[in-house]
């Protein structure tokens, strides 16, 4: 295999990072929307000139019977190329032969990896659509549902944000739905800025001291992008009001002329939430990005 | 059931008795602000009308007063398409009458 060119400066094939090279290939996934377990083996392909250093790493590790991987690099550093380097050798591992192979996170159509993997054989599956709404057609519809249920909504439910609880209260709600695995539940729950759930938006619906349903988003300035929507199932009826309710919960919060939030993003798997995409939609969301999780089957024996 | 020709389908003419068909697919038009003629018997409500749970809600509430007290969206578990709530009223009808 020829090792990607870089103004004639050479690359080297990937390799097993060395344990003092951890933390900066840690550091090169901070920014990815999903981190490697600490348990994840770590290659890395590395320059030897100007100066040596890491251009790009490939985690992997096994997740309930498949392998999943991730690659990270630094800015500058074209996606395809790290992926060249480190993505045949994974697949040519000898421990992993006959295993599924699985990148770890969604990747939006248009991204170079996604375009590599496929012609590497991979299928996009999983494959979730991410709306966008704006936070005032949002509002005006809670509100106005608001208006005629209100009285309906039974007087021992409350919601409270996530600030004062931790991620085991929700996740009993989430597992059935695999939404999210529970160390990316923790991770959410504990980082900061537009990374984690925002502490105060981000809420639980109780009845008594059951949870009964949660909403979880992140948010930046403008934008509130609803992660995880979920209710305990329960009669249709309820489970609207229920819904109702967490919206209510932002919306007491991001009041009309106090915030900046502009929009709100959903994002929905295709195949099982089809109530998240019509909910999107009526409230007057379009359909912003595509994304897949790309997955080869097993090859060779197992 | 011919009494349950909308009035498009029936060369403009309103039938005397509007059907339950008709008056349940009136009603999904005005609650999910179709264009009249989109909702059919067999269109699946989260499929293709793409109804989420709260448009439900108010779908039931307005079927709750086109056609009594005893609809309610408690009992929509399972319904797909049109057709399955026009059959619910019916039954609910049937019932109402027998009694």
């Amino acid at each position: 295999m020829k090792p990607f060119a870089d103004s004639g400066r050479t690359a080297l094939p990937s390799r097993l990072a060395e344990p003092e090279e951890i933390p900066r290939v840690r550091y090169l996934f901070a920014s990815a929307p999903k981190q490697p377990p600490p348990h994840a083996e770590l290659r890395v392909v590395t320059r030897s000139r100007p100066v040596e250093r890491i251009v790009a790493a490939l985690a992997w590790w096994n997740e309930g019977g498949v392998v999943k991987f991730l690659i990270a690099h630094p800015p500058g550093i074209g996606t395809r190329e790290g992926a060249r380097e480190l993505v045949p050798p994974l697949e040519a591992d000898p421990r992993l032969a006959g295993r599924q192979l699985e990148h770890g996170c969604l990747l939006a159509e248009d991204d170079e990896l996604a375009g590599y993997l496929a012609e590497r054989g991979y299928e996009a599956r999983h494959t979730e659509r991410v709306y966008e709404a704006p936070a005032a057609a949002v509002r005006e519809r809670v509100e106005d549902m608001l208006s005629r249920y209100r009285a309906e909504i039974p007087c021992d439910w409350r919601t409270e944000p996530i600030r004062a609880h931790p991620p085991d209260v929700v996740w009993p709600l989430l597992a059935p739905y695999r939404l999210i695995d529970p160390d990316g539940l923790r991770e959410a729950w504990s980082a900061s800025g537009d990374q984690g759930y925002d502490p105060e938006f981000s809420c639980i619906l109780f009845e008594r001291g059951s949870p009964l349903g949660a909403l979880l988003v992140r948010a930046n300035a403008v934008c509130l992008a609803v992660d995880v929507r979920v209710v305990k199932p329960i009669a249709p009826r309820l489970r609207a009001l229920a819904n109702m309710t967490l919206f209510d919960h932002i919306a007491r919060l991001a009041t009309p002329g106090e915030t900046t939030l502009r929009v709100l993003a959903f994002r929905a798997r295709e195949l099982d939430h089809g109530e998240t995409s019509n909910l999107a939609k009526r409230m007057g969301g379009r359909e912003v990005a595509v994304r897949h999780i790309h997955t080869r089957p097993g090859q060779g024996p197992a | 059931m011919t009494t349950d020709l909308r009035p498009e389908e029936n060369n403009g003419e309103i039938p005397p008795a509007r059907g339950i068909t008709s008056r349940v697919l009136t009603v999904v038009e005005e609650v999910l602000s179709l264009d009249a003629g989109t909702a059919r018997p067999d269109s699946t409500i989260l499929g293709e009308l793409g109804a989420d749970s709260l448009d439900m809600l108010s779908l039931f509430t307005a079927l709750q007063q086109e056609f009594g007290g005893t609809v309610s969206l408690d009992d929509a578990q399972g319904m797909e398409t049109l057709q399955d709530v026009v059959d619910y009223i019916t039954r609910l009808q049937a019932a109402a009458d027998a009694g």
